[in-house]
């Protein structure tokens, strides 16, 4: 069983020309917290996600390695936070993405698929080993939803069983 | 096989090469790639003496006596110290106490914070100071809406030059004092004058270059002001103990050196002492954890670093190649203490500002121990030491690979999106380590040559 049996197939994506701004309105239209970013062919160029969105609000020197591990001295700081969102918002998807996102092909098998969910701890694109091309994307939601129902199907395949032998 | 003394070990080197002439070879390899940075240095070093043992220019035990312990286990110690401090946030705390201080102007937070570097690292290694303080500096420079270059530039300063007035501040002191035994009062009193003069002059030449064209908006100000520097303060329980600890070791460093406790000793009880504060109160599971933390905050690479290089230099040593470098530059200089010690002082800085100091003071050593017979003795050739470690200390300052704690704000720079350009630091860097070498060329005609 692979990766492509659980994805959903037409995921919502952005254009990497597109802001961040309309990323962050498909996030609350469409009530997701990650989307792929395709290029016109439908080529997958990176994730941008809703935690890339807030780390980049936060100042550079609290996100970076061995940088500050606490802000708690930092006093009302809303509205600083507020205009670094602001400076953001008409910056274009391909200048913040992930490009170095966590992705499975169309023959990934299943365990694996969950085991680089598990990891990367957001959505898993499912591209073509070849070209790249998206396939659809793998959600915690639509991964659980299919275990479910395979689980379903099995009991039901039990219990048929048990009927016959009964 | 037992081998006491380097003379008794004469063994055939294989394929019947010259033992000089294969050590030579190694040790311009092993230089070749730390310089480049084409291999890492750990690595290159290791590998270095590696090969002199295969070859058997050297054999284990002489490769073992060779390595200085008493740097190692004073590095091991302190890192291990700082490394459990830190997380108490008194760096945080301290710059931006030193921020509020100056009500956030500018041009006196430029000074203050360089103050605040070259303390630290009078105290620290410097490569510590530095990762605890630029990141803090980013955050004010940003919150100011400043340019981080002049402070991350300060800062490199100030570091090479304050960990310069202490036995622990900067590695080529450790490594001097070690192998000579000078105290860590013998380094205050006759570095420290010099680091002050020097840091005096730095701060008026970065505030005429930078500071007083400094400016920024009162809104930023004000937002800074309100920053609250008690919360930086995370575990007040903590740096209790660690200062408590620290000033241990310090004493240890002051008062051993009378008594046959030399600072690795000081350094490496420290360590444990502060290790057991922080777990004795833990399951045994628990403590093993925490341990297991501290001793991750090591910088490995370093230590195995400084010990690759101290077998590397043993084998050339041994080989009798450092004392006949040693015998050429007293050949030049005709064995007059002023000439020589001058021209470690010059020429130890501009070696030290092309090739990471380290592997530089780690040479001399040798070379200038070669010269005490022909000059009259271990005291005699005294001045020597100083004019190495404040050329090498300088020379740190000479370009952005000269010193590890360079290496350090560089790349921290870098993941900030304010790349610090080789050119450009080398322009301005390079001429004003030769003002600083020019003024401690002068310190040291009044303190040693009169």
């Amino acid at each position: 069983m692979t990766a492509a049996r659980a994805m959903i197939k037409e995921p919502f994506t952005a254009g990497p020309e597109q802001t961040i701004g309309d990323v962050i309105k498909i996030f609350t239209d469409k009530k997701v917290r990650a989307v792929p970013v395709v290029d016109g062919n439908g080529m997958l160029l990176g994730l941008i996600t809703l935690r890339i969105i807030l780390k980049n609000v936060l100042p550079i020197s609290a996100t970076m390695e061995h940088g500050l591990e606490s802000l708690d001295f930092l006093a009302d700081t809303t509205e600083g936070a507020a205009k670094k969102l602001g400076k953001i918002l008409d910056k274009p998807v391909a200048d913040l993405m992930d490009e170095n996102c966590v992705c499975a092909s169309t023959d990934t098998s299943k365990w694996e698929a969950i085991r680089l969910m598990v990891k990367s701890n957001t959505i898993l694109p499912v591209i073509d080993k070849k070209t790249r091309e998206l396939k659809g994307v793998m959600t915690a939601q639509s991964t659980l939803t299919e275990l479910d129902q395979t689980m379903k199907e099995i009991q039901a395949e039990k219990a048929a069983q048990g009927e016959d032998t009964a | 096989m037992s081998v006491g003394h380097g003379e008794e070990y004469v063994r055939e080197v294989v394929f019947g090469w010259d033992p000089m002439i294969t050590a030579t070879v190694v040790l311009c390899l092993a230089y070749v790639f730390i310089i480049t940075e084409r291999l890492n240095r750990c690595v290159a070093a290791l590998l270095g003496a590696g090969t002199l043992m295969i070859l058997g220019v050297l054999n284990q035990d002489l490769a073992i006596e060779g390595v200085d312990f008493n740097t190692i286990f004073l590095l091991i110690g302190m890192m291990i110290i700082v490394g459990i401090m830190k997380d108490s946030g008194v760096f945080q705390y301290v710059a931006i106490l030193s921020a509020k201080m100056v009500r956030a102007n500018p041009r006196l937070l430029l000074i203050n914070l360089a103050f605040v570097t070259a303390i630290f690292s009078a105290l620290l290694d410097n490569v510590t100071t530095v990762m605890l303080i630029v990141p803090v500096t980013l955050l004010l420079t940003e919150q100011l809406k400043l340019n981080p270059y002049p402070f991350l530039f300060s800062q490199i300063f100030a570091s090479n030059v304050g960990g310069m007035a202490t036995l622990v501040g900067d590695p080529p002191n450790i490594i001097i004092g070690s192998a000579v035994g000078f105290s860590f009062m013998e380094f205050v009193y006759n570095l420290g004058p010099a680091t002050v003069v020097i840091m005096i002059f730095l701060t008026i030449f970065f505030d005429l270059v930078w500071g007083r064209k400094m400016d920024t908006t009162l809104k930023a100000k004000a937002h800074l002001l309100r920053y609250k520097p008690a919360e930086a303060l995370k575990d007040k329980e903590l740096l209790i103990k660690s200062l408590i600890v620290l000033g241990i070791v310090l004493f240890g460093f002051i008062w051993g050196h009378g008594h046959g406790i030399e600072p690795g000793t000081s350094a490496l009880t420290g360590a444990a002492l502060l290790m057991l504060l922080q777990i004795y109160k833990f399951s045994p599971e628990k403590q093993t954890h925490k341990v297991h933390a501290a001793l991750g905050t090591v910088e490995w690479e370093t230590i195995f670093f400084f010990m690759g290089l101290f077998m590397l230099v043993y084998g050339v040593e041994h080989t009798g190649l450092l004392a006949l470098i040693g015998n050429k530059m007293l050949e030049i200089t005709g064995g007059d203490l002023a000439y020589t010690s001058l021209l470690i002082l010059w020429g130890s800085a501009i070696f030290s500002a092309i090739v990471d100091n380290i592997p530089f003071v780690a040479t001399m050593i040798p070379i200038i121990e070669s010269t005490a017979d022909s000059m009259g003795g271990p005291e005699a050739i005294e001045p020597l030491w100083w004019a190495l470690a404040l050329g090498a200390c300088l020379g740190g300052n000479g370009s952005l690979i000269a010193a590890s704690a360079n290496v350090m704000v560089a790349s921290f720079a870098e993941r900030a999106g304010h790349r610090i350009a080789f050119i450009k630091f080398l322009t301005l860097a390079f001429p004003l380590m030769l003002v600083t070498i020019a003024i401690a060329h002068a310190y040291f005609w009044f303190a040693f040559l009169q």
